[in-house]
């Protein structure tokens, strides 16, 4: 079990954050399509985020620890 | 940590005054580089001052011959829509290293003696000073270039968001803007 945290268009299909049950061996990858199963209206969002870390950003093959919070981030638009 | 990031920014960070500044690298002579996330209004006076001369004192080690400050600000209209507020989120861990290594980068890419990049979160109306980037360097050419590549690349990568709220009551996600 990992915990994903969202934010800006992100929180408009999933809320602030959700819990997801990953398979065995879990990679980053799997994330993006646990969420887009959960919500295939958030796909192409889901497409253009960044994966994070607590405090990295992470590829697709980044090896998932159980019980790890993760982090979605949807294209910038500060300033 | 919380979803924010908020109490992982501990021990590499210094206070000064009412933000929270990172420094961000050292140039030769004293250089402050240095970023910062506020939920305070930008004191732009205070963040033209916060790159001193170097050496000040003893004129000829003095190297700042330019000194460029970009506020961006919040328009009233976006899109022909009358604009009332704008609400900044931020991962702030993430956002504020992203913006320490981008300052990181202009100091490779041009001669600068000091730069500082400080973005504010939480509500804006229109008006305030949502960014400022100050780049101090020996003449105008790199130091404008440097100023538009921190603020181009901040704008573009730092994980930070906007809500625009508009007047008609509605309000949606902000897109990046490149203008």
């Amino acid at each position: 079990m990992i915990k994903v945290v969202f934010y800006a268009q992100l929180k408009d299909f999933f809320g602030d954050e959700t819990e997801l049950e990953l398979p065995a061996n879990p990679v980053a990858a799997g994330i993006r399509s646990a969420l887009t199963a959960k919500n295939a209206l958030a796909a192409e969002w889901l497409k253009v985020s960044r994966l994070a870390s607590e405090d990295a950003f992470i590829s697709e093959e980044e090896k998932l620890t159980d019980g790890g919070r993760y982090y979605l981030l949807p294209p910038s638009s500060g300033g | 940590m919380d979803q924010s990031g908020e109490d992982v920014l501990s021990s590499p960070f210094h206070s000064v005054g009412r933000d929270r500044w990172a420094a961000a690298g050292a140039a030769p002579g004293g250089g402050v580089f240095e970023v910062a996330i506020t939920e305070e209004p930008i004191d732009l006076n205070a963040i033209v001052c916060r790159v001193a001369h170097p050496h000040v004192g003893l004129p000829s080690a003095n190297l700042i011959g330019a000194r460029v400050l970009f506020s961006g600000e919040i328009r009233g209209s976006n899109h022909g829509l009358e604009i009332t507020r704008l609400e900044y989120t931020a991962h702030k861990l993430l956002a504020e290293k992203h913006m320490a290594d981008v300052l990181r980068e202009a100091q490779e890419k041009f001669p600068l003696i000091g730069a500082v990049c400080i973005h504010r979160l939480g509500m804006l109306a229109v008006s305030e000073c949502a960014v400022a980037v100050l780049t101090c360097g020996r003449h105008r050419r790199e130091t404008y270039a440097a100023n538009q590549y921190i603020i181009n690349r901040v704008k573009a990568e730092t994980p930070i968001w906007k809500r625009e709220f508009f007047a008609d009551g509605t309000n949606k996600w902000g897109e990046n803007c490149t203008h």
